[in-house]
């Protein structure tokens, strides 16, 4: 069983070495969403569902609620899409300048990148994806969650008042760059506090979206 | 009690940024008043929803907001003043300068940060005072820190 552990987190997952269960296999990185694993259930998603890599940076003193945040991302990616999110790496940074972050835009089209932005969509670029998530406070107005981001740095930030979905949705904008929807059964509603009838949805066209992304692999 | 329409509710209470440069550039005459008569002095607009409105006035440029801000700013929460901050450094101007040395000094780290930024973008003699006497005085060293790099792009 371990032997088939380490070759399947070395073939699919890129991770050799010393290995935790747990973070490496499981992508728990955090206990506020305790639940009951299946290895087995894991070890055959690994290699037989596609994949999106996602970093996590918390920036120090921001509270996240990381595990269920990547729970949900899982319930709705692969309820809905048979695409499985596997979180690389969790780092915590000291960059108080960055808790409430001075942003130029959010904007989809067209965005200007402040010097904050820079310096925050900088970390975590070395975890092991392509696609980083930093927990943050917020920003001057009050957003719970940003997709913006720099040139050749896909990520998006969450801040303290995020919804159980705000993490998932904002992923969805980076993976198949996916816009809003007016429907609160889906997951791309403008306000997911807002959200009807949990775990949210997501279209076969957004799924189409996700699966066609180019950061999403398969073992 | 304000009866919003659609799009100002949208303005104000969506939850993720995606969207709301565009939404807040569709904004009419008419809602654009909507939104300040949310920090009138009798107003019961909620902390999100003052925070939201003073945010989308600053990026809009809305100079003729710069008064209404200003004598909200006792009334308004930590993130409220950060709004604040960042919509007067914004807006520019004598007024928002004064508004944004005081808060240079509000008791919230964040809030300093932002006032740091506005004055930086201001810029002129009297900022870059200010902004010497912060990077030298202020209790934190990292708002020391972000004093001291504004300051060398307001020189």
């Amino acid at each position: 069983m371990s032997a088939n552990i380490r070759n399947v987190a070395d073939t699919c997952l890129d991770k050799t070495g010393r290995l935790s269960l747990r973070e490496d296999i499981h992508g728990v990185y955090a206990n506020d969403n305790p639940q009951n694993r299946s290895t087995l259930a894991q070890l055959d998603r690994i290699q037989n569902m596609p994949f999106v890599r996602v970093a996590l940076v918390t920036i120090s003193t921001a509270t996240p609620t990381l595990q269920r945040d990547l729970d949900n991302g899982n319930t709705v990616y692969q309820g809905d899409c048979d695409v499985w999110i596997y979180p690389t790496d969790s780092i915590t940074a000291t960059a108080n300048n960055l808790l409430t972050l001075d942003q130029d835009d959010c904007a989809s089209n067209g965005h200007s990148v402040s010097d904050e932005e820079d310096e925050l969509f900088d970390l975590g670029r070395t975890l092991g994806a392509n696609i980083v998530c930093y927990y943050i406070n917020g920003d001057g107005s009050g957003l719970r969650g940003c997709a913006a981001h720099p040139p050749g740095r896909r990520g998006f930030w969450v801040g303290s008042a995020a919804s159980p979905w705000t993490w998932v949705h904002e992923l969805t904008h980076i993976v198949g760059d996916n816009s809003h929807e007016g429907n609160t059964d889906n997951l791309m509603i403008n306000n997911t506090g807002t959200i009807t009838n949990p775990p949210p949805d997501l279209g076969n066209d957004q799924c189409d979206r996700i699966t066609d992304d180019p950061d999403i692999e398969q073992c | 009690m304000t009866q919003f329409t659609n799009q100002i509710r949208d303005v104000l209470e969506t939850d993720c940024g995606h969207t709301l440069e565009e939404l807040s550039s569709r904004l009419t005459a008419d809602e654009i008043k909507a939104l300040l008569s949310l920090l009138g002095a009798h107003s019961k607009a909620s902390f999100p929803h003052r925070q939201r409105a003073i945010f989308v006035l600053g990026r809009l440029g809305k100079t003729e907001a710069m008064g209404t801000i200003i004598n909200a700013i006792p009334e308004l929460d930590d993130n409220g003043r950060v709004a604040a901050a960042d919509a007067l450094g914004r807006l520019g101007g004598t007024k928002a300068r004064n508004e944004l040395v005081k808060l240079s000094s509000d008791s919230n780290a964040q809030v300093r940060k932002f006032a740091i930024r506005g004055l930086a973008r201001i810029g002129g003699k009297a900022v870059v005072e200010r902004l010497r006497t912060v990077a030298v005085d202020d209790p934190q060293d990292w708002i020391r820190d972000v004093a001291h790099k504004q300051l060398q792009k307001v020189k």
